[in-house]
């Protein structure tokens, strides 16, 4: 559309094809008027070509009038070469919005063309390059955008790197920590049981002394004090232990009734103190064996057959324990502890199980205890993978229901096999008897005889106090014994002396235990020596630091403070050991091999108490000497015989009983006449180990050791019941003799 | 078709010289940076010759930009790149890495524009030495190898005129040749043209 009043140019005819081609067309002169306008440029700039044909166009749009520009075009008008104005480095060269605001990007090629007066006219052709433009900056922008979320997702990984390096530390501090505070248990252990130990063992040295009877009264506090100080830290060491995961359950086959008799031994004198009838009720269908660490067990019964005493005041305690189906567990024990105690209000239930919280705070001082028995004891359940609970009225008592599950035993060769269930009201009278004691030991068969007086032992101990105590209780078993201070002297002494048993401390200055040890056990080997037993002495008693102990060729293990009873029962256990697989040269025996006389219920006892050992060994140790009968009789064995005969026949059984009794009774000054009684008559008979035990007996109860004299009780009885069939084999033997010699 | 006297070819490299120089000036208002761009050797040899490897690689790939030129006086102006020098020009140029994708787009617009602003300056020098109007096919690009551009021309006898150039932009160098090709007769007018020039400037066409 053009203005009729601007003057066309003569050429303009020949551009009019260019009028609707999709390209902007402009055409100068070199007086940069427009000459042409095409309709596209119209649409483009709201321009229409009337308006502006004719006009200087650097008055319409400044920008061709920029250098960059109007120098090149310059040449144009003198008819030099195209040029090219590239839209990306120059956008546009005439402004032209799109609807969106954005200017249309523009390829421009300028090109000259010859007018007939030989001047030139500037063609400027303009392809609109936005959409390609957008498209590439679309897709620029979508890279970009790519780019970024690449690059954030690598500072991602990165930061996710650096979060997992940290998690990494932080699992390695953890680590140490965890570590640490092993470390920290294993030492608060160590420093405080040490002092407890030398605390007790004072105690106990002072009371064995002292005379005056309002002295060993506070003695005897100050001694209960004391032990339940010790019980309270193990409570606290064993319950972190287990909140700290670092508990470790010891599994293995045990005897379920041997535990059961053995909480019903422990407590019945706490019972009969307090004129209450504690009742040991085993349900049928029991197991005979089961796989269990009997330490918690045992942990857990003690701690509720405590409380049950503690707070009942009259009436009765059961216990007892039930093969039950649980819904959870499947086949299960229960175990249940009832009293006819005060019983505990329906408000105080729930915080019965809390740590360092009882039923109702009163009753701490009244009752003492800091509460965390139950606590204790629901975590140990709960580890073993069973249930503690609680059921209880106020007044009427209490009962406490244990539920753990039933593993059967893990030795495949046992023939108490889970499906051999016993019914505990009718005793299999092919079975011996379990066998009663008050000692934790860990076989449950009593400690076979010993002769004490022959025992050499060496004691490695650095603590002056603690090497008293040890000296005590040494004396007091009658064992004969070297002290030394520290690893090195230990190690000297065993190289030139013999020694039976050796206890050493861990910690001692100048060389441990551990490595004095290690220096023995290599002395053993370069001399050909048989293995003597070591027992560690140490208040390290994290399972971890035992296991240590014995791969470092030490072979039993005692935790300090060290009780007389333990500490006798562990060397009788090691020394029992080391006799049966060392001892080669057995003494002249009597009665020993010969399986003739087995007829009568004791001879059974007897035998089988010592079953374990017959595998692996010759047999007990003699009951009679006959070294000393030959000796003593002077070859008039016929003496010998008639007077053992009415021994058996007359005194035996009575003593038998009366021992029984006193095992019940705790009566220290009767047991220490008849021990008296039985030694002389004893020694008299040539029966060695037997006279030896009730010598050890007579010492034990007169030092008033109630333990340790239960426990010589036990064995007393055992020692006494071999008797019968060792002299009927004695007498077989004999008779044989006697024929051959006759027939000869 | 005779040789370029060594003074012929010095004033047609001077020639070439001042055409670059344009060129620079062009470049360096355009990019707003300081180019210098240089000519520093002219070399003339017909094309079968120059096919044979001894000036340049005939196989290499070049990024060219053509202006071709005809009537009277005929042939064709190229301004050729190695690729990589190209890509350097174009980051330069723009300011920015292009990315892959806009790579195709972005250098035939960038190539295009320095190619004639190049390619202007030298032919412009050279028309002024004709004292002739030269009339021009509007510039192409083309991405191919250094044998086929020369290949492309119908008339396999004409003398080849090959100036090879460096550009420093921002300190960097990137290389390029600057290709013109004269059909033989147009060839004789450049010579004539030289002659007449050189004649006017009191030179020796043989010095």
């Amino acid at each position: 559309m053009m203005s009729s009043s601007v003057a066309i140019p003569p050429e303009i005819g020949q551009f009019r094809i260019l009028e609707h081609i999709p390209l902007g067309v402009v055409v100068l002169d070199a007086g940069y008027h427009v000459v042409f306008w095409n309709k596209c440029l119209e649409y483009w700039t709201g321009q229409d070509a009337a308006g502006i044909t004719g006009q200087d166009i650097r008055k319409h749009f400044p920008l061709v009038a920029e250098k960059r520009f109007a120098a090149r075009i310059a040449s144009v008008f003198c008819g030099g070469p195209p040029i090219i104005f590239s839209s990306h480095i120059h956008k546009y060269l005439i402004p032209a919005t799109l609807p969106n605001g954005s200017y249309r990007l523009q390829h421009v090629t300028v090109s000259p063309m010859r007018r007939l007066d030989g001047s030139f006219l500037a063609m400027i052709m303009l392809q609109d390059v936005t959409e390609v433009n957008t498209r590439l900056t679309q897709r620029k922008q979508a890279e970009d955008k790519l780019r970024t979320v690449l690059s954030q997702l690598e500072a991602t990984n990165a930061q996710l790197e650096q979060s997992n390096a940290r998690a990494m530390r932080m699992a390695r501090k953890a680590q140490e920590a965890n570590a640490a505070k092993s470390i920290f248990l294993a030492n608060m252990s160590h420093e405080i049981r040490t002092p407890m130990g030398g605390i007790l063992g004072a105690l106990d040295m002072l009371a064995s002394k002292e005379q005056d009877a309002d002295k060993l009264t506070l003695l005897r506090m100050t001694t209960d004090s004391a032990k339940s100080l010790l019980q309270i830290i193990n409570d606290i060491l064993d319950l972190s232990k287990v909140e700290a995961g670092k508990m470790a359950l010891h599994p293995e086959d045990i005897s379920l009734e041997t535990i059961m008799r053995r909480c019903q031994d422990l407590y019945s004198i706490p019972a009969r103190n307090k004129n209450l009838d504690l009742r040991l009720e085993m349900g049928p269908d029991l197991p005979r064996t089961l796989h269990i660490d009997p330490t918690r067990l045992e942990q857990i019964l003690r701690n509720l057959l405590d409380n049950a005493i503690k707070f009942t005041h009259q009436g009765w305690v059961r216990f007892g324990v039930q093969y039950a189906r649980d819904a959870n567990l499947g086949q299960a024990l229960h175990f249940a502890v009832q009293d006819s105690g005060i019983g505990i209000t329906a408000s105080s239930l729930d915080q019965l199980f809390r740590p360092f919280s009882q039923a109702d705070s009163s009753y701490a001082k009244q009752y003492g205890g800091t509460g965390l028995g139950l606590a204790l004891s629901r975590r140990l359940a709960e580890l073993m993978g069973g249930t503690l609970a609680v059921e209880s009225t106020s007044g009427l008592g209490s009962t406490f229901s244990l539920v753990l599950p039933l593993s059967p035993p893990v030795s495949a060769d046992s023939d108490r096999s889970p499906g051999h269930l016993v019914q505990p009201s009718e005793p299999d009278q092919s079975q011996p008897e379990p066998i009663k004691t008050a000692l934790p030991l860990p076989s449950h068969q009593p400690p076979p005889i010993l002769k004490q007086r022959t025992i050499r032992v060496l004691v490695a101990e650095d603590v002056e106090l603690n090497q008293q105590y040890l000296t005590f209780l040494l004396e007091r078993q009658g064992y004969h014994f070297d002290l030394v201070s520290n690893g090195l002297a230990a190690v000297q002494a065993f190289a030139s002396s013999t020694y039976d048993i050796i206890l050493m401390d861990i910690q001692m200055p100048d060389m441990d235990g551990l490595e004095a040890t290690e220096r023995i056990r290599a002395l053993e080997r370069e001399r050909n020596l048989p293995r003597t037993p070591i027992i560690a002495l140490t208040a390290y008693a994290m399972p971890e630091e035992q296991a240590n102990f014995l791969a470092r060729g030490m072979d039993g293990f005692l935790p300090k403070p060290i009780q007389g009873d333990n500490l006798h029962a562990e060397m009788q256990r090691l020394l029992t050991t080391s006799h049966q697989t060392v001892s080669s040269a057995p003494e002249i025996t009597l009665g020993n091999g010969s399986k003739s006389a087995s007829g009568t219920a004791t001879g059974t006892a007897s035998e089988s108490t010592s079953e374990s050992n017959m595998k692996t060994d010759p047999g007990p140790s003699p009951v009679f000497n006959l070294r000393d009968i030959q000796s003593r009789f002077m070859g008039n064995d016929t003496l010998w015989r008639r007077m053992v005969a009415r021994f058996l026949q007359q005194e035996l059984p009575e003593y038998r009983e009366r021992l029984n009794q006193l095992i019940h009774e705790a009566d220290l000054q009767e047991t220490a006449r008849l021990a008296h009684k039985i030694k002389g008559a004893l020694g008299t008979l040539c029966a060695e180990p037997s006279h030896e035990t009730a010598a050890a007996l007579e010492i034990t109860a007169k030092n008033a050791d109630i333990s340790a004299t239960t426990n010589g009780m036990y064995t007393l009885l055992a020692e006494l019941d071999r008797m019968p069939s060792a002299f009927a084999a004695n007498q077989a033997d004999r008779d044989e003799d006697h024929e051959r010699a006759t027939s000869e | 078709m005779d040789a370029l006297t060594p003074n012929q070819l010095d004033v047609l490299q001077e020639l070439i010289n001042i055409g670059v120089g344009h060129a620079a000036n062009t470049l360096n208002q355009m990019s707003g940076q300081h180019v210098s761009l240089h000519a520093p050797e002219v070399t003339v040899v017909p094309i079968e010759k120059m096919l044979s490897g001894e000036f340049i690689d005939a196989d290499q790939q070049v990024m060219a930009i053509k202006l071709s030129f005809s009537g009277n006086f005929s042939g064709m102006a190229s301004l050729m790149f190695p690729p990589e020098s190209a890509n350097k020009l174009i980051t330069i140029i723009l300011g920015e890495e292009p990315v892959a994708e806009d790579m195709d787009m972005m250098r035939m617009g960038v190539l295009q524009e320095v190619g004639n602003i190049v390619l202007n300056g030298v032919m412009g020098s050279i028309g002024n030495l004709l004292m002739e109007h030269i009339d021009y096919l509007p510039p192409d690009y083309y991405e191919t190898s250094f044998a086929d551009l020369l290949t492309s021309e119908d008339q396999k006898e004409n003398m080849l005129l090959l100036a090879k150039t460096n550009f420093f932009l921002e300190e960097r160098l990137i290389q390029g040749d600057i290709l013109v090709i004269f059909r033989l007769q147009t060839f004789d007018s450049l010579l004539t043209a030289l002659g007449r020039m050189m004649a006017e400037q009191g030179m020796s066409p043989n010095g």
